[in-house]
Order: C-alpha cells, then sequence, then structure tokens
C-alpha cells in the first residue's frame, strides 16, 4: 500500500485540475486533500477531525498552495519542519505566484521544490509529470523513526 | 530616514592665516602700536627739543659767566699792576736822583747805590716785583735791583717802546718753569719831561693759576685769553689740552679771532684740537686782548646724551608694552569673532546643537546672541523638516506596500481563474470530443488562447510593475557585449531567419546590468520581430553624438510605424500592429520608457511605415561615471 499524498488547495477548480493532472499521470497513490492550512495541520499531526490517526503515517509527499485560508501555506511548511514527527517530509510547494520573494522564502523554510502552476493546462499536465517522477518514484523516503 | 547630523567629522574652513591684510587682530595691533610710536615719539622728540634748548641755555649762561668772571679779574689785575707800576715809576727820591743823574749832578756810583736802595726798598712792598731796573732816555739800564741787569740794552724791548708811552703791562713769558711778565712805566723829571723807564720783571704765577683754574668748567672747560701777534694768534696762557702758545688766525677758533676784535658772543665750532666746542667769547679791555671761555660739545650735551639713551629706552619700552597689550586687547576683541566662525562651520557641517559662546554684552555679545537664535530657529525648522519628510516616507512606504499587496494579489488571484478556464476547456475538449463539431472545438481552443494570452498580460503587467519599483544599481556595463548576446539568442530562438545584426564596438555606458538587459532585449527583439516579413533585414546598433550628448539607436528596415502615432508608442498595451501581424502584449516599449527614465534618459523613436524605425535612448550617468564606476547609488 503506497504512502498518501497530501494536496493542500482551497481552490477546487485548481484541485479538480490538479488531481486530473496527477491521474493523467498514472498516480497511484491516494490522494488527501487539505482546503486549508489548518486542516492541513490537522491531517498531518492528527488533530481536530484527523484525531485518531496514526500521526508517524506521513505522506509521501505535500503539496502546498501558499495562498491559503485560516493558516497559509508558509505557516505549515514552518511548523511541518519545527514538528521532528513531520521534519523529513517532502513539501513541494505549489502556487501561481512569481514572486521570488516567496520562492526566497518557501526554500528559507526548507521547501523541496518550488513549481509554479502554470495557464496552460497542457504545460501543468507536464509538471505534474515531473514532480510525480521525482518525488514518487526516484526520492527515497527518510526512514520513520527519524 | 538618514540624520544628517554630524555623521562625518566637522569640517572646519582653512582659517585665514596671520597675515596684515587678513587678521584684524594684526591690523589693530599695527594700528595702535602706530599710534603709540607717533605720539610718544611725537611728544618724545618736541621734548627732547626743549630739554636741549635748555642745556643749551644752561652751558651758554654757565661759559658767559665764566667768561666775564675771568675778564673782570683780569681787568682788575692789569689795572693793579699798572698802578704799582706807575708808584714805583713816580717815587719823588727816585726821579730827583735820575734827573740829578742825567743832567750830570750826581756821579755814577752815587747814583747807582742811592736809587738801588730806593728800588730795593720799592721791590720789598711789591709783592711780586722779581726786579726793578730803570733806562735812561736811549733804554740802557742805569740802575737795578739785580746787578746783572745794569747795561743791559732794552732800546728794542716792547716793555722800554711801550713803556715810554705810559704804563705798560706786558705779554705773559715762560721763563724755566715760571711766567713772568714785564711791567713799565715812564720815569719824568720836572715839567713831565722824559727821563727813562721804569721795567719791573713780575711773577704772575698766582695770576696764571687762578686764570687757568677749570673750577666750575668740567672735565674739558678751559679759558683761553689770546692776543695777535701780526697774522698769528697768541695764546697768553696754558692750556689745558696741550702745550701750544701758538696758532695761525685762519686756524684759530672763529670765537678768539672775535674776541680779539673785540667782540662779545657765543658760538659752537671747532678749537685748536679740531674738537667741537661751545664758546663765549669777549675782549679782555686791555689792548687787543681777547678771552674765550670753552668747554666740549660732548661734556656740555652729555646729560642730553644720557637723556637720549632714557628716551631710547623709554620709547623702545612704551614700543613693546603697547603692541604686546594691543595684541592682548585685539585678541580680546577678535576671539568671540573666531568662536563664532567655529560656531558656523559646525552648523555649516549639519551640528545644530552647538551654540556660540556669549562672552560680553558688548555688540560681539549681541552678535552671538543672534547667531545663537538663528541656530535655534535653523534647529526648529530643520526637526519640523525632518519630520514631515519622515511622515512622508512612511506614508509612502505605506503606499509601496500597498502597491506590492496588489501586485501580489494580482500575481495569484487573476491567473487561478485562467487556469480554470484553459484545464476545464482542455478537459472539454478531451472528455467530450465527440459532443462537439468543428466549430465548438475551435471555439474552445480560443477560449485556451484567451486565457493563456490574458496570463500574459498579467505577468507582463507584473514585470513593469516590478521594474518601477526594483531598487537601482550602477555599474558599468559593456553594451555592445550585450547586444551581441542578445542577438545570438534571437538567431538561436529562430535559426531559421537571416537577419543582418550590425553592432558597433565599443559601446559603454553605466547603469543597471539587468534593468539595461531588458531595455535591449525589448529593443532588439521589437527590430527582430517587425523585420520577420522583410528580405534582407537588416538591424543595426550604434552611438552617435547630438547636442554634446552620446545617444544610443537601434535601427531595422522593418515594418515601421506611422509617425502621426508615435506619441502612443511608449504607452502600456498600446499597439501600433495586429496581434497577428505580430504578436506581442504592448507592454515592451512601455517597460523600455520605464528603464530609461529611471535612469534619467530620455527615449524616442522615428519610423516610416514599411522602411523601418529607429529607437534612440540617452544614458547620462555614463558622463559621470568616468570617475566613480562600480559605485551603488539608490535611484
Amino acid at each position: 500500500m503506497p504512502k498518501v499524498i497530501l494536496l493542500v488547495e482551497d481552490n477546487p477548480d485548481d484541485e479538480a485540475l490538479t488531481l486530473r493532472a496527477l491521474r493523467k499521470n498514472k498516480v497511484a497513490n491516494d490522494i488527501i486533500v487539505a482546503r486549508d492550512g489548518a486542516e492541513a495541520l490537522d491531517y498531518l499531526f492528527a488533530t481536530g477531525k484527523h484525531a485518531g490517526r496514526n500521526p508517524r503515517e506521513t505522506p509521501q509527499v505535500v503539496l502546498l498552495d501558499i495562498r491559503l485560508p485560516k493558516v497559509d501555506g508558509m505557516e505549515v511548511l514552518r511548523r511541518i519542519r519545527h514538528d521532528e514527527r513531520t521534519r523529513y517530509v517532502p513539501v513541494v510547494i505549489l502556487t501561481s505566484s512569481k514572486e521570488e520573494q516567496d520562492l526566497v522564502n518557501g526554500y528559507k523554510l526548507g521547501a523541496n521544490s518550488y513549481v509554479r502552476k502554470p495557464v496552460d493546462f497542457d504545460q501543468f499536465v507536464e509538471a505534474a509529470r515531473h514532480l510525480g517522477l521525482y518525488w514518487l518514484v526516484l526520492n527515497e523516503s527518510p526512514p520513520h523513526a527519524a | 530616514m538618514e540624520s544628517i547630523s554630524a555623521s562625518e567629522p566637522a569640517r572646519r574652513p582653512p582659517r585665514a592665516g596671520l597675515r596684515l591684510r587678513s587678521s584684524i587682530l594684526l591690523k589693530q595691533t599695527a594700528f595702535v602700536a602706530v599710534m603709540v610710536v607717533l605720539t610718544s615719539g611725537t611728544l618724545i622728540l618736541s621734548g627732547h627739543h626743549f630739554v636741549r634748548k635748555m642745556v643749551a641755555d644752561q652751558i651758554n649762561q654757565r661759559l658767559i659767566l665764566a667768561a666775564s668772571d675771568r675778564q673782570v679779574l683780569l681787568q682788575t689785575y692789569i689795572r693793579q699792576q699798572q698802578e704799582r707800576i706807575a708808584l714805583v715809576a713816580s717815587r719823588t727820591r727816585l726821579r730827583q736822583l735820575t734827573d740829578e743823574y742825567e743832567t750830570g749832578r750826581m756821579p755814577r756810583d752815587e747814583f747807582r747805590s742811592e736809587s738801588r736802595r730806593i728800588l730795593v726798598d720799592a721791590q720789598k712792598s711789591s709783592e711780586g716785583f722779581l726786579a726793578i731796573s730803570l733806562t735812561d732816555l736811549t733804554g740802557l739800564v742805569i740802575t737795578s735791583t739785580e746787578e746783572g741787569e745794569l747795561g743791559k740794552d732794552y732800546s728794542a724791548d716792547p716793555a722800554f717802546l711801550e713803556g715810554r708811552q705810559g704804563k705798560f703791562v706786558g705779554l705773559p713769558r715762560l721763563i724755566g718753569a715760571n711766567y713772568r711778565a714785564w711791567l713799565a712805566a715812564p720815569v719824568t723829571g720836572n715839567e713831565q719831561r722824559f727821563l727813562g723807564v721804569a721795567v719791573v720783571l713780575l711773577d704772575i704765577g698766582p695770576m696764571v693759576e687762578f686764570l687757568t683754574s677749570t673750577t666750575g668748567l668740567g672735565e674739558s672747560g678751559e679759558i683761553l685769553v689770546g692776543t695777535r701777534i701780526s697774522d698769528k694768534v697768541r695764546l697768553l696762557l696754558p692750556t689745558r689740552h696741550r702745550l701750544l702758545t701758538e696758532v695761525t688766525l685762519d686756524e684759530e677758533a672763529s670765537a678768539m679771532s672775535e674776541a680779539i676784535r673785540g667782540r662779545t658772543g657765543f658760538v659752537q665750532a671747532r678749537d685748536y684740537r679740531k674738537v667741537e666746542v661751545l664758546a663765549a667769547f669777549r675782549p679782555v679791555g686791555y689792548r687787543d686782548w681777547g678771552l674765550v671761555a670753552k668747554i666740549d660739545v660732548r661734556e656740555a650735551y652729555a646729560p642730553l646724551a644720557r637723556l637720549n639713551t632714557f628716551i631710547l629706552i623709554l620709547e623702545g619700552s612704551i614700543l613693546v608694552l603697547g603692541l604686546v597689550s594691543s595684541f592682548a586687547l585685539a585678541k580680546k576683541f577678535t576671539q568671540p569673532i573666531l568662536e563664532l566662525a567655529d560656531s558656523a562651520a559646525a552648523v555649516a557641517s549639519g551640528n545644530l546643537s552647538v551654540r556660540a559662546p556669549v562672552r560680553s554684552a558688548d555688540e560681539l555679545g549681541t552678535l552671538a546672541r543672534a547667531f545663537n537664535r538663528m541656530t535655534e530657529q535653523l534647529a526648529s525648522s530643520y526637526a519640523t523638516l525632518e519630520r514631515r519628510v519622515s511622515e512622508r516616507t512612511a506614508q509612502l512606504e505605506a503606499t509601496s506596500k500597498e502597491l506590492e499587496a496588489f501586485s501580489y494579489s494580482v500575481s495569484h488571484d487573476l491567473r487561478a481563474p485562467l487556469r480554470a478556464i484553459d484545464g476545464f476547456s482542455q478537459i472539454v475538449m478531451e472528455d467530450h470530443a465527440p459532443a462537439l463539431d468543428q466549430d465548438g472545438r475551435e471555439h474552445m481552443e480560443r477560449i485556451r488562447a484567451a486565457a493563456q494570452r490574458m496570463a500574459l498580460l498579467i505577468d507582463d503587467l507584473l514585470n513593469l510593475s516590478r521594474l518601477t519599483r526594483a531598487e537601482l544599481r550602477r555599474e558599468p556595463i559593456d553594451l555592445t557585449g550585450l547586444a551581441h548576446n542578445i542577438a545570438t539568442d534571437l538567431r538561436q530562438s529562430e535559426p531559421e531567419r537571416k537577419v543582418e545584426i550590425v553592432i558597433a564596438d565599443g559601446m559603454r555606458a553605466v547603469g543597471d546590468p539587468h534593468l539595461l538587459r531588458a531595455a535591449i532585449q525589448n529593443l532588439l527583439g521589437n527590430a527582430w520581430k517587425f523585420t520577420g516579413r522583410r528580405d534582407g533585414a537588416r538591424v543595426e546598433v550604434g552611438t552617435l553624438h547630438q547636442n554634446g550628448e552620446r545617444t544610443y539607436f537601434i535601427r531595422d528596415n522593418g515594418a515601421g510605424f506611422d509617425m502621426s502615432y508615435a506619441g502612443k508608442l511608449f504607452g502600456a498595451f498600446q499597439r501600433l500592429h495586429g496581434t497577428a501581424d505580430f504578436p506581442g502584449t504592448g507592454i515592451g516599449l512601455a517597460t523600455v520608457q520605464r528603464i530609461i527614465q529611471r535612469h534619467s534618459g530620455r527615449v524616442w523613436a522615428t519610423g516610416e511605415v514599411d522602411k523601418g524605425a529607429t529607437f534612440y535612448f540617452t544614458l547620462p550617468w555614463e558622463q559621470a561615471s568616468e570617475d566613480g564606476a562600480g559605485r551603488n547609488d539608490r535611484a
């Protein structure tokens, strides 16, 4: 049973397009969708409506939007990196922003990759293919007990 | 907000050197010194003159007194001797004896012994008579107190010659070491018959001693008595300084000549020693004898010389004292001025907290207080200004932040719907292709193209806004190399196109490398783009000098433009060509203009439809860069 992918995305359109792009690339993992930062944290740390989940079972990769309701993406990233249970979870920032500041901040906080969502859907699909190839197939996850 | 307050050490302007022209201190000192020297000098000179006159008068009085004193003494003495010889000559018994002897009534031996007794008697009663003799009518001595005198011939002697006429006192003579003088008087018988001459050798030592006494005449003063012997002046008494009895007239001090001529007066002249003397002269009152009382000028004015020395020292002291005190006074005056100048210099260099010291209640104090009020005023208005500037800056920063937030929002939020439009159009085409006819598919493609074009516009708009905000660097840039790079990129993007690109060598400028690259990329890209339909396309990059200003240009022979639309060229989203002909968002030239403007330059264009276009721009920083390349400045 492959690990899940956590997609943090508040825009339903983007969510649908992302899911489609991943599926088109034959990504078989379960995809959990969190619609804001707080929900993402609930899932990761097994709180709120995700209480009872084993927080040691980390996602294969977190696809994180920056502009999110309640808790924004940068804060989510910071919390992931500050908790020893999730410290080594790969986080890919997936955003519309082209601002250099966001890119710099993202990497500074420990993002593993930074992908700008292209408007052209064909390019989006291509980007998702690269994502899947790298983070789901090639990359070796750190051991759980780390 | 940067504060101007003395961040760098206050530079003090070089103070004027101590030169008379540039220093009040020296001017005042010099002025006081001149005044002191002039007044004290005038006072001292007039005082000196007055004293000299006083001293001269005093000397004059003293000499005249001495002269007249000696004159009276000499006159009295001469008269006494005349009377004494007359007394001897008029002895009745002597006259009788002589008369008897000369008329042969008395033998010679008897006459001699008789008369000798009388003469010896007379000699005893007359002090100083060394010898008394009696001559006959011819001048032969017929009787005498001294045996040796008998028979001596006086016929040629002045004593006999003068004595015949009357009472005679001869010139003093130095005999051995003693001064002697002859006295003579006629001896007469009855009815004044001339019988002979009584001749007396007189010891005048005491008189000479008395006359030549220099009491009251100081170190160099003396009394001279003289008479004329033919053309010579004979000094009758020993001189004080040299044993000298005879001088020639022309050589002689004019004083004695004048005295001999019977004149009385006072003169400054040279004496027999050729020494400058002051002399009072007057006749003795006996024959042509003259008398001079004189004293060396040097001695006479010795008090004056001492006075001169004293005056010199006094004037020197006054000068030094005056200089020192006026220098001190001037320093006291100029010190506050210099302090004020220092304070002003400190204010000029940005230190508004300095205050000039107020040391007095006079005009300088008033000036210092006024200066301090001015500085306070300056400080308060400066503070107000600074507060306003920082308020404005804060406002500006707030606005800028808002703008950034806005751009961010645009970048993020406007793109999401576009992505949805594009994405779902694609999904429709993929999933529902059979339900769409050819028109439907075409429309869906148009939707997608529109969405993607909108995304491009948004990106360009964001780029433009970023250009406006980005910090500007100032570095030397090799424009030639930059243009070559861009040209290479363009050729690689469309390798099938044949465009001749000519780039001038050695183009250098100063500016922000990133922005200037963007500007040239836009301009060259335009030239590349608009020559797309031209055979023998040619693009030229170069410089030319216009109005003393270096101007860069990029010229093409492409589609060109209508000059009547030149004003719209550089507006954002303005396009003079259809997208179908030449793709683009219309933001490129607006970007170029922003970049050139931020470099303080100008950009403009000329063109003609289907002939081509030339874009010009200037970069004024290049001139200023010659010496200061590589500095980073805030735009």
